[in-house]
């Protein structure tokens, strides 16, 4: 793993281009796939999480056999992990597609070197989060119900339902994510399919280059693509967390029915996808040696954002509160009372402490620079927010309006199962990739290099 | 791993049985098709082998469309209407001709109807275990029975529970006109026997008191939960609610007041209740017998229980002759008595208080359990014959009593299940459910009604009158004959008015009853011995906690502790189910360091058992209250059921406060079984309770305008709008409506480990709401599905499952339902129910590994409800299946519905008519007019969801000088 070492070997000047030659560029980065012997560390790495895919591959087995009952939800919170796992994942792959396409537009060069990774994450963690509304359905083999096809029941999906938001949410954002990611990377490819010496690796990325050839004509199609989706991803980024946010301020429920929600599901998104970034690029730059692609600016950058992340977090947790006081709803008051005095009261103070305390260090540059507290701050970061998700839907569904129905929750070994089972899962899929894709953009590297071309 | 037990196939297997196996499904559709065919010949015999289809129609049969039969519940001796479809009894309604049923039930018989389907009840003969045949044990038994009989009877024994047939009764007195030696004993485990000695004390003759609430204006029950017992209870609820209707400004209330123990619904009914120990209820009491002349002067040692005193008798003096003072079982006799002497002196006695004859004789004059066993041990038995009771359980010393049941040369168990007893006895024999039997029962005031069979037996029973005339050596067995001719011969004496026999009896049998059967009250007349001396009568104060027993209200003695929808039914008040518990006062509990689910050691007459504990607000402090009925050794669906039989620690049947117990915390845990764990009121902003003053100071309704919504207006003018309302002035929080509902709608049962789990599946809920004080009130209050017009489930739906119908119903399509749950995690009232196993599969079925053969369970089902499969959400639907029967009937005769045409389970059953449904569109109907009621609310009316079902606040007819400490003090959230 990262340590604080690693990063003085190769310091960088924030603010500066990373400062290595252009061939050099192409062949660290390509060598990562075409030429470098699996790793050991990678071995290893590959077959813990393959072990927990397989556990994610079972709980979902007896969950189809066995029914939602293997869970922890009841009459009262008739919602739990599963959900907790959706809002969260879907979270994490909000940040990835927000790097690229509003850091594109807002000509941000240094997502340069984070970008590929960051959404090759956001694909894999949108997948995975699409798995979890179907997990969670009662009856999953009838989740098509949800897709307005033409049936024979005559009767489209009822388009009132925020759950049907939800879907067409998911279903274009990752459609729109997958066509960014890889237009990103055509030119990668055919950079791949160009240094490949054996003919296998040629034919797979000859396939996937789409015929490059790098002429002036292909950059100016490329360059306008990938603009025209930037500016239509960086809007889906920002609509699919608020219709997460929907799902759960459109209802009638105390400390769900809240207009904040939307937007503080994006920044709450943002935030938690910002942290699972640095999270992975310190890895990846440990692991492959990409210290001098993935700088200490970088991460100071990122820290900035996370940092920004938590103050406005923090807002929206003050302003919930408040508005529960000011609104003079017994039962808004109500619910606030009980977030943070009733049953759950360790989930409220634990992602206050992960969310808006903790990362308050980031405001020393020592914090934000050194890699070894800023991934201890993020990965709190990324606990602080499932716990919020968790809370979310745990405080609200064991408190609401009629006393009578209240009751605890408790999460099950299946409830666990699938969770740690699907972060299994993220890191097969991500060390299944970075043997196959060049982990960092090397077009966009060197062009970062030789300076802006336009 | 904890977890594994969350798999099906793991609940399944718990719930594998070593229980015979019952008739196939073919067999009993085959014997239940035959008996439709006959059963509707009322008078004929039962129905032979031969199964032939119709070439006649039964008359009145059409496929499809249910029938109604009378016939009448052994246990409560309440007359009944049992819907059949084509010759599967289904549900039980209530006979409205009875006099003790008015067309009402109690929670328990509703799940009568279960038992019938048991595929673990005990079937056909078994000797020591082993399958054998009827005719094996008539072979083996006559031989016997004439040896008996040539001794005139010396050796045979027969012990029964209270006999409540006429026919019985006949046939074991002609027994012992012929065989005199022959010993007949009693065991009634729950008796009314201090009650009975209480009457003898007072009137020179055993009887029991049967107040007149509808009559009486100021009423005082003393530890009496007289809404919970089963022969009289729904009576008294009816005659009860009869006098608290708050209606168009008016209220001709009465006043009531418990002392009591435990939170009973009785007590959580009346306007004020005193919570005292069974001591302290004593003193009460022989205090209020002083002021009004009986006894020497007492008074309380508290000020509350002092100002309380002063103003019950203050009221009953000012109400003479229109007053009643009832005592329960628990208290002594003479304590009994002291009331008969304070009723007398009122004028209250044979005015608002009837005193009738017991039913059943014989509980005085009989010997029970001691006086067999001494005879056992004595060898002075050689036969024995168990006539349906389960003395192993329900007697003080169970070794005792295995070892008497020992001691005999050959025993004979009749029942229902393979209980204790039936083990420890040499013969089993099943007995015939009720619903498969000819019998006659005699209800608390008299008045007998019949039992007829609408099935074949479905597990080869036999009826009791069958086995007692095979002793008695009677030519008669069949007992369709035996019951024909003892009312055959009470009409001729009778004389011949009413016509012939035959039409006579036809009719009897239509209408469910004999006309002009019931008692004659005896004549009130005081014996003259006053009461002891008053150093004997006032009991001395105790230490330590007294332990007071009750019945459960639903288990009752034990007898439907196999009843899985009875343990599964929340307990009125606590909630619990599966389980009983300790109950103990927050101070009491402190004191012993006990909190809910904390298992406590209770140690009295060399018996121990340990239990959980549970801290009651409202438990009176120096009291522990625990059920009896619980812990039953059955096999069968509820062997998962936690409930500790508290049998043991009882000197003697006829015990009901045990002092000295040591009670100790064991240092165990074990969460307790309920479906309630919040009782806080539910909403600040709308009290439920309204004093009668303010009522009668309330004007014409003001309906506040609901919060506007974004969906539009739907236009629900034209046609029906179906409405309910429920008035929780009436409702006493007894539980029939959720068994009724449960009945007819097919819900599953869950088991204890799903309850644990907080997935109790019934559509409608009885919440109790307490007041945080220390004397809280209790309310209750129904909740079904709110039918909201502005339903939030239903936007909420991604694949329109939950959809509004015309008629405005809020209606849940099954097969569309993929299962979300956003629909009840919307919902404000929490009243949708998901399937999160296949509940209503059938768990017995698959143990025995026959799934091409579904098993007697299903039969059970309403076919006109469908059964929810897994992942789905299913909940209330207003009877559905019946506004739709009926709305079908209007169809064809080309009218319009009329207003309480349809009736829904809930409000069928309802004792206390607490539940109105109708058509809001109709201004003439009772529900329109009822939603015009000051006192009518909506529940989270301010969320805008604009329910259809509302609710009448509580009325309460406090005191003036009690009000600080009664219901006027919650006033102030209103």
């Amino acid at each position: 793993m990262t340590t604080a070492a690693d990063s003085s070997l190769h310091a960088a000047e924030p603010g500066s281009a990373p400062v290595v030659a252009d061939r050099g560029l192409s062949r660290d980065v390509s060598d990562v796939v075409l030429e470098r012997p699996t790793s050991r560390a990678w071995l290893i790495w590959a077959l813990a999480s393959l072990a927990l895919t397989m556990v994610f591959a079972y709980a979902i087995l007896h969950l189809f056999i066995a029914g939602v009952g293997i869970w922890g939800v009841n009459t009262s919170v008739v919602w739990g992990l599963a959900l907790t796992n959706y809002v969260w994942w879907i979270g994490i792959g909000n940040a990835g597609t927000l790097i690229s396409s509003m850091l594109y537009l807002t000509r941000q060069d240094w997502r340069s070197s984070i970008n590929r990774f960051a959404e090759a994450m956001t694909l894999f963690a949108a997948l995975i989060a699409g798995l979890f509304p179907i997990l969670h359905l009662g009856r999953p083999w009838l989740f098509a119900w949800l897709v307005p096809y033409p049936t024979t029941m005559g009767l489209p999906p009822n388009f009132n339902s925020p759950l049907v938001w939800d879907f067409f949410a998911i279903a274009v954002y990752l459609i729109v994510s997958l066509t960014f990611w890889y237009i990103g990377a055509v030119p990668d490819f055919a950079t791949l399919r160009d240094r490949a010496r054996l003919r296998r690796q040629q034919v797979f990325y000859g396939i996937l280059a789409l015929g490059w050839r790098g002429s002036a004509g292909h950059w100016r199609r490329y360059e306008r693509a990938y603009i025209l989706i930037a500016a239509l991803a960086t809007p889906l980024v920002v609509s699919v967390h608020s219709v997460v946010g929907l799902d759960f301020a459109a209802s009638v429920a105390p400390g769900w029915n809240e207009p904040i929600y939307p937007p503080y599901f994006v920044v709450g998104a943002m935030y938690s996808g910002f942290a699972m970034v640095v999270v992975l690029a310190a890895i990846i730059r440990s692991a492959f040696n990409l210290h001098a692609y993935i700088t200490e600016r970088h991460f100071d950058l990122m820290g900035k954002m996370m940092l920004f992340g938590a103050l406005v977090l923090g807002y929206s947790y003050a302003m919930e509160s408040f508005i529960g006081w000011y609104s003079a709803e017994d039962m808004h008051l109500s619910i606030v009372v009980y977030k943070a005095t009733g049953d759950y009261w360790w989930v409220f103070w634990s992602l206050i402490a992960c969310n808006v305390v903790i990362p308050q260090a980031l405001w020393f540059p020592a914090a934000r620079r050194r890699i070894l507290p800023l991934v201890v701050i993020a990965i709190l970061i990324n606990i602080g927010m499932w716990l919020e998700r968790y809370g979310i839907i745990v405080f609200t569904l064991s408190h609401g309006h009629m006393p009578s129905g209240r009751a605890d929750y408790m999460p099950t070994v299946w409830d666990w199962a699938l969770t740690i089972g699907s972060l299994g899962f993220f890191l097969l899929l991500f060390l299944v990739l970075v043997r196959l894709v060049p982990i960092v953009s090397m077009h966009e590297m060197r062009k970062l290099l030789r300076g802006r071309v336009q | 791993m904890s977890a594994d037990k969350h798999t099906l196939v793991d609940r399944l297997s718990r719930a594998r049985q070593s229980g015979a196996k019952g008739p196939s499904r073919r067999t009993a559709l085959k014997l239940m098709g035959a008996t439709a065919a006959f059963s509707s010949l009322a008078g004929c015999v039962p129905p032979r082998e031969e199964i032939v289809p119709y070439v006649d129609m039964p008359e009145g049969m059409v496929p499809g469309t249910p029938l109604f039969y009378a016939s009448v519940s052994p246990t409560t001796g309440c007359g009944v209407l049992v819907e059949s479809h084509d010759g599967r009894p289904t549900k039980i309604e209530g006979n409205p001709d009875h006099p003790m049923s008015l067309g009402a039930t109690d929670a328990a018989s509703q799940a009568d109807v279960l038992d019938l389907y048991d595929p673990l009840r005990t079937e056909a003969v078994h000797r020591d275990g082993d399958l054998t045949s009827w005719g094996d044990f008539v072979a083996s038994f006559r031989t016997r029975v004439r040896a008996h009989r040539e001794q005139s009877g010396q050796g045979l024994a027969i012990l029964t529970g209270a006999v409540r047939s006429l026919t019985l009764a006949g046939q074991l007195d002609s027994l012992s006109e012929t065989m005199p030696e022959a010993a007949i004993y009693r065991h009634e485990p729950i008796s009314d026997a201090a009650t009975r000695a209480g009457a003898a004390r007072s009137f020179g003759e055993p009887a029991l008191p049967f107040p007149h609430l509808d009559r009486a204006e100021i009423v005082l029950f003393l530890d009496a939960n007289l809404f919970a017992e089963p022969t009289t209870g729904v009576r008294h609820a009816r005659d009860f609610a009869a006098r608290r209707r708050a209606r168009g400004g008016a209220g001709d209330f009465n006043r009531a007041y418990a002392v009591e123990s435990e939170t009973t619904t009785t007590g959580a009914s009346c306007d004020h209740r005193l919570a005292l120990p069974p001591s302290g209820i004593d003193r009460f009491a022989h205090a209020l017998a002083a002021r009004f002349g009986i006894g020497p002067e007492a008074g309380m040692d508290s000020d509350p229980a002092d100002r309380f005193l002063d103003q019950v008798a203050a009221d009953l003096d000012g109400h003479r002759g229109r007053g009643a003072v009832v005592a329960g079982r628990g208290l002594p006799a003479e304590i009994h008595d002291v009331v008969n002497r304070i009723n007398v002196a009122l004028g209250n006695a044979g005015t608002t208080i009837s005193y009738l004859p017991p039913v059943d004789p014989g509980l005085d004059t009989l010997p029970g359990l001691a006086q067999l066993q001494d005879d056992a041990f004595a060898g002075r038995i050689d036969s024995l014959v168990i006539l349906d009771c389960d003395p192993i359980y329900s007697a003080p010393d169970p070794e005792r009593m295995r070892a008497a049941l020992e001691a005999v040369d050959v025993t004979v168990h009749h029942g229902l299940y393979l209980d204790a007893t039936a083990k420890a006895c040499d013969w089993q024999i099943a007995a015939r459910h009720f619903l498969e039997d000819w019998s006659d029962v005699q209800a608390a005031d008299g008045t007998v009604a019949i039992c007829q069979p609408l099935t074949r037996p479905l597990k080869g029973g036999r009826s009791v009158h069958e086995l007692v005339a095979l002793m008695a050596g009677d030519a008669v067995t069949a007992p369709h004959d035996l019951v024909r001719r003892t009312w055959q011969n009470r009409f001729e004496q009778e004389g011949a008015d009413g016509g012939s026999f035959q039409e006579r009896w036809r009719k009897v049998l239509h209408d469910g009853l004999v006309p002009g059967t019931g008692f004659t009250p005896i004549a009130p007349e005081l014996a003259p011995a006053p009461p002891a001396s008053s150093d004997a009568s006032m009991p001395p104060k105790t230490d330590g906690l007294e332990i007071a027993l009750s019945p459960d209200p639903f288990l009752w003695d034990g007898r439907r502790a196999a009843n899985a929808w009875l343990q599964e039914l929340p307990r009125p008040v606590t909630r619990l189910v599966w389980q009983n518990a300790m109950f103990l006062s927050p101070h009491d509990g402190a004191a012993l360091d006990v909190s809910d689910g904390d298992m406590v050691r209770v140690k009295t007459n060399g018996a121990t058992i340990e239990l959980p504990a549970t801290v009651q607000p409202g438990q009176a402090v120096g009291a522990a209250s625990l059920h009896l009925g619980f812990g039953r050794e059955i096999a069968g669906q509820v062997q998962n059921a936690q409930g500790v039989s508290a049998f043991s620690l009882r000197p003697d049947t006829d015990t009901w406060r045990l002092t000295g117990a040591k009670i100790s915390k064991t240092g165990d845990h074990r969460p307790l079984l309920r479906t309630q764990h919040d009782f806080d009121t539910p909403d600040a902003r709308t009290s439920e309770i309204v004093s009668l003053a303010d009522y009668r100071a309330l004007g014409p309704k003001e309906r506040e305008e609901p919060p506007e919504s974004l969906y539009p207006e739907r236009l629900d003018d034209e046609g029906y709008a179906w409405a309910m309302v429920i008035d929780q002035s009436a409702c006493i929080g007894c539980g029939a409506c959720v068994a009724a509902c449960q009945a007819e709608n097919n819900v599953p049962v869950v088991g204890p480990e799903e309850i644990a789990r907080n997935r109790d599946m019934h559509w409608l809920r009885v919440d109790v709401h307490q007041t945080p004080d220390e004397t809280p009130e209790t309310r209750f209050q129904p909740v079904p599905c709110m039918q909201c017009e502005k339903a939030p489930c239903e936007p909420v739906c991604p694949v329109e499952a939950s959809v509004h119908d015309h008629e405005g119903l809020n209606d849940q399509v099954y097969n569309r339902c993929i299962g979300t749950r956003f629909c009840q995690s919307n919902c404000p009232y929490k009243v949708r129910r998901f399937n999160f196993f296949d509940y209503a599969g059938d768990p017995i079925q698959e143990a025995e590994q026959t799934p091409t053969e579904p098993s007697l369970l299903q039969a059970l089902k309403n076919p006109d409800v469908t059964v929810r499969g897994r992942g789905v959400m299913e909940k209330c639907t207003y009877c559905v299946q019946r506004i739709s029967a009926a709305r079908r009937d209007a169809k064809v005769d080309g009218r319009a519905l009329a207003d309480g045409e349809i009736k829904t389970a809930c409000q069928a059953v309802c004792p206390t008519q607490a539940i109105t449904f109708g058509d809001k569109n109709d201004p003439g109907s009772a529900v329109s007019q009822l939603r015009e009621e000051p006192h009518e609310y909506a529940l989270f009316g301010h969320l805008g969801t604009r329910p259809r079902t509302t609710y009448l606040k509580r009325v309460v007819n406090a005191a003036p000088d009690l009000a600080s400490d009664g219901h006027d003090g919650s006033e102030e959230s209103g």
